[in-house]
């Protein structure tokens, strides 16, 4: 009887002594005039978020940042939705208030072009590109287009640096946390993997160079869904490139430094601003054993621009003209100067065998090519297409002509229908690479299971919230400042995350290092200074605690 | 007989019309555009545009759906806007896969659904029946991926009779049509999904049969069989089974016709290249060519097996006459 009173005591002391801190954080400044007029509220905001089955991190950190936001005097609203559906809103009509969304660490996305030009710059705004949040500072704008033209890898840099400074100055968009990739393979019978930021084991450079120990010299390799064409002219999703750019060689590679490296192409000369002069490696043949020469390259760049390939289209834009040296040299002139074009043009397109595409194009027309099946693909890649079951299974055996042979005998992948298969398919040992990451609860399950190795791979995309920079009140710095102040960034690392992750400040992630700015950290969690400039920005609040615009400032926004 | 079949036919063509344009529009107002799932991929506006053109999204509503039956008349059913292929190449192996899966399974579950049933009706108010029925309702009930993730950690992980997904084993390599759904191999890869979705139909077939053996039972010419002195085994597969057949056969043509959509779960649980999976994935991704594929192969079979069924009473009782 007596415990049971010091129980219900106890609960009773320490309820009060919550209430006690939690009332002292929430009023946030006590309201001086309780006669702010109504039309000087700050209206409801509406925060989307993807449904938690698509991603539990971005519902859940959308959630959190929600909470730390009330307590600024923000009306929150926050809506799940299906991820077609927030892509349309948010990316394709740019009709939001504020969004939660992660940029994948893809392979292009190395260049810093894509962080620095195409979501910041202010005419990339339109329908369905990636300046989401309508960002427009001619400043930002001049040096965007700068480190374009910039082939000096050096001085390109120095811009891209002040580039992100002044993107730290005027959060855009409020940047929180990269993810680290955990992933894991077979180490009993496969060593010397080369996992990339971005990519983990599906890097390019890991089929080279994963090693069998045992007796097993073909490596299964298993992805939680299959390509979607074998066609790369019709392809736009990452993992179709991630499995056919093995068949189909390219002229330049991004190596797992970052850095692009010469790869077909054996030598690229800048002769003046607009002209390249490359030379393809001799020797190199198609796996019908036709040679490759200079004159496919030139007939890839046409078959692009004749198909109107969605996905390669928009690469080999800055191309103004391909020509024809001798066998193996070519020239290739540029509209303007544009320095990503070694990284993400040469760097992503195909080499096509202009006597297999040349036929089909001529007997199918363009719209026909695109909607080829090239059940038979031949490419002049580390690897030749074996076979390929839809949904079932692929095999790409080791091509022993090519100048830097695999040492496996072959690729076997294998796609899933969900993780859960994948991870269970590594557990008994269906499996030796994951094409996928896996959960922290599961890597500490696969951490026991003998000759199985976890890695952790850092990178390059990242997680953040987007503002609509067009709408009220987001127009205004120190609320998009307060707003990225009140994101709690560690919390959303250390449990949603579990700790395998980064906090990120800038637009380019620190796992970036030669493109990253190292001065520019992320901002700490600190709701009195979110508070204090929002103050000294001349918000008010009410009794309630509710957020007022300035004087002279009244909500001109209305859905 | 022949005018009744000319008359139905007429109709299901009719219904057949209401159907494909259901589908075209129903597949419309879902929230999302096609477009929306490939913006992913850093598809630049003009590249958009050609895409949309490319598929025809950019016509105003009633020119693609004129478009869209005229196709189906010829019999095509256009490109799949996420593979970018014929709707016909993608899922044409997938009908297969999912046709053997889900005819192993109806096998199963019929034949031990048809005996079942008569002799739970037969033992009626056993221990047996009730607990064989209680059985069938279990697994009627439970969640088909749980029942599946138990039958393979029992025969997969534990016993290691059978492989735990899949339709071959890895590294198969498979020449013709024929070589990939005859082997042992597939077989054997074929047992645990075709009894999973099996456990699951049993009850059905079971309980109809239960029912309508109970009814006949009771009937005069039970008794008069019994009199002539037929043996307990004869009164009940030549008389009474024959006579409870007519209700099961009308379920069996039903659920063969829903079927072919597959059983998504067991698919997906089993690592089953099948239409079910695809079918759910496209309506996902927008992905309408192959969704109304899909779906119109589905209301033909439902609308075809039932004319089946029809047909199948006058066989089974010379009493229905067609006239």
């Amino acid at each position: 009887m007596k415990k049971k009173l010091l129980c219900t005591v106890m609960l009773f002391a320490i309820l009060s002594a919550l209430a006690i801190f939690v009332g002292s954080q929430t009023p946030a400044i006590a309201a001086k005039g309780q006669s702010l007029p109504p039309e000087r509220k700050v209206r409801e905001i509406e925060l989307y978020v993807t449904t938690p089955d698509y991603d539990p991190i971005r519902y859940e950190f959308g959630l959190m940042a929600a909470e730390e936001w009330k307590k600024l005097g923000f009306d929150i609203k926050v809506t799940p939705l299906a991820w077609n559906r927030l892509s349309e809103l948010g990316i394709n009509q740019k009709d939001f208030d504020a969004f939660t969304l992660a940029w994948a660490g893809r392979a292009e996305r190395i260049d810093p072009d894509h962080f620095v030009y195409m979501t910041l710059h202010s005419s990339q705004a339109g329908i369905g590109q990636y300046n989401i949040v309508g960002y427009n500072n001619p400043e930002y704008d001049k040096l965007a287009e700068e480190q374009r033209r910039i082939g000096d890898l050096e001085k390109r840099r120095e811009i891209v640096w002040k580039a992100q400074e002044i993107a730290a100055e005027d959060q855009p968009y409020l940047v929180i946390a990269s993810r680290n990739w955990i992933v894991a393979y077979d180490s009993a019978n496969f060593k010397n993997p080369t996992p990339m930021m971005g990519e983990a084991l599906n890097s390019f450079w890991n089929w080279l160079s994963i090693e069998p120990v045992g007796n097993s010299k073909e490596v299964v390799w298993g992805y939680p869904s299959d390509i979607n064409t074998m066609n790369p002219l019709a392809s736009t999703a990452t993992h179709d490139f991630q499995t056919t750019r093995l068949i189909y060689d390219r002229l330049v590679r991004i190596g797992p430094d970052g850095k692009p490296r010469n790869w077909a192409a054996e030598s690229i000369t800048q002769i003046d601003d607009t002209t390249y002069e490359l030379k393809l490696r001799p020797g190199m043949k198609f796996h019908d054993g036709e040679p490759v020469k200079a004159s496919d390259v030139k007939f890839s760049v046409d078959l692009v621009r004749k198909t109107e390939s969605p996905y390669f289209l928009g690469l080999i834009k800055p191309i103004a003209e391909v020509e024809i040296k001798d066998d193996l040299t070519l020239i290739f002139k540029l509209q303007e100067p544009f320095a990503p074009f070694i990284a993400n043009s040469l760097g992503q397109l195909y080499i096509f065998p202009e006597h297999i595409w040349s036929k089909i194009l001529e007997e199918r027309g363009p719209k026909g090519t695109l909607e080829w099946d090239n059940a038979q693909a031949i490419g002049s890649g580390p690897f030749k297409l074996g076979y390929w079951r839809r949904d079932e299974e692929m095999k790409l055996v080791r091509n022993d002509d090519y100048f830097q042979p695999a040492k496996v005998d072959a690729i076997i992948k294998i796609p899933y229908a969900n993780v859960q298969g994948l991870v269970a398919g590594l557990t008994t040992g269906e499996i030796d690479v994951l094409g996928w990451w896996l959960e922290p609860m599961q890597a500490d399950k696969l951490k026991d299971v003998e000759g199985i190795s976890v890695i952790e791979v850092p990178d390059h995309g990242y997680y953040h919230i987007n503002v609509n920079m067009r709408r009220t009140p987001f127009d205004d710095k120190a609320v998009r400042f307060a707003l990225s102040y009140a994101i709690p960034r560690q919390k959303i690392i250390d449990i949603l995350l579990e700790g395998h992750g980064t906090k990120e400040g800038s637009i380019i992630a620190s796992a970036n290092s030669f493109w990253h700015n190292p001065a520019i950290k992320p901002l700490p969690y600190d709701l009195d200074k979110a508070r204090q400039i929002l103050k000294e920005a001349g918000y008010e609040w009410d009794a309630k605690g509710k957020i007022y615009y300035p004087e002279g400032k009244v909500e001109s926004f209305k859905k | 007989m022949w005018n009744y079949i000319v008359n139905r036919l007429f109709q299901m063509l009719v219904t057949l019309l209401v159907l494909s344009t259901l589908i075209f529009f129903l597949f419309r107002i879902l929230p999302g555009d096609p477009l929306s799932m490939f913006i992913d991929a850093a598809l630049p506006v003009e590249a958009q545009e050609a895409v949309m053109k490319q598929f025809g999204l950019d016509k105003p509503l009633w020119q693609q759906y004129i478009t869209y039956m005229s196709n189906l008349f010829r019999g095509e059913f256009g490109v799949s806007f996420h593979y970018r292929q014929p709707v016909i190449e993608i899922i044409g192996e997938k009908v297969w896969s999912t046709a053997i899966l889900m005819g192993a399974a109806l096998v199963i579950a019929f034949a031990v659904g048809v005996f079942g049933g008569a002799i739970m009706a037969w033992i009626r108010g056993s221990k047996i029946e009730i607990f064989g029925t209680a059985l069938a309702l279990f697994f009627r009930s439970a969640p088909v991926f749980w029942t599946g993730m138990v039958v393979l950690l029992i025969f997969s992980y534990r016993l290691g009779w059978f492989p735990a997904g899949g339709m071959r084993s890895v590294g198969t390599e498979v020449l013709s049509n024929w070589d990939k759904f005859v082997s042992l191999d597939f077989l054997h890869h074929l047992v645990l999904p075709a009894l999973t979705a099996a456990l699951y139909y049993i009850a059905t077939p079971l309980l109809v049969m239960r029912t309508a053996m109970i009814e006949v039972m009771n009937d005069d010419f039970i008794e008069m069989a019994r009199a002539k002195g037929l043996s307990e085994w004869d009164v009940l597969t030549r008389h009474a089974m024959r006579n409870s057949l007519l209700p099961v056969v009308t379920v069996l043509c039903l659920m063969v016709g829903f079927a072919i959509g597959g059983q998504v779960l067991v698919e997906t649980v089993f690592r089953w290249p099948g239409l079910g999976r695809e079918m759910v994935a496209a309506i996902q991704r927008n992905d309408y060519p192959v969704a109304q594929a899909t779906f119109f192969l589905m209301g033909i079979l439902v609308i075809f097996l039932n004319l089946v069924a029809d047909l199948l009473y006058g066989i089974l009782d010379p009493r229905v006459t067609y006239d």
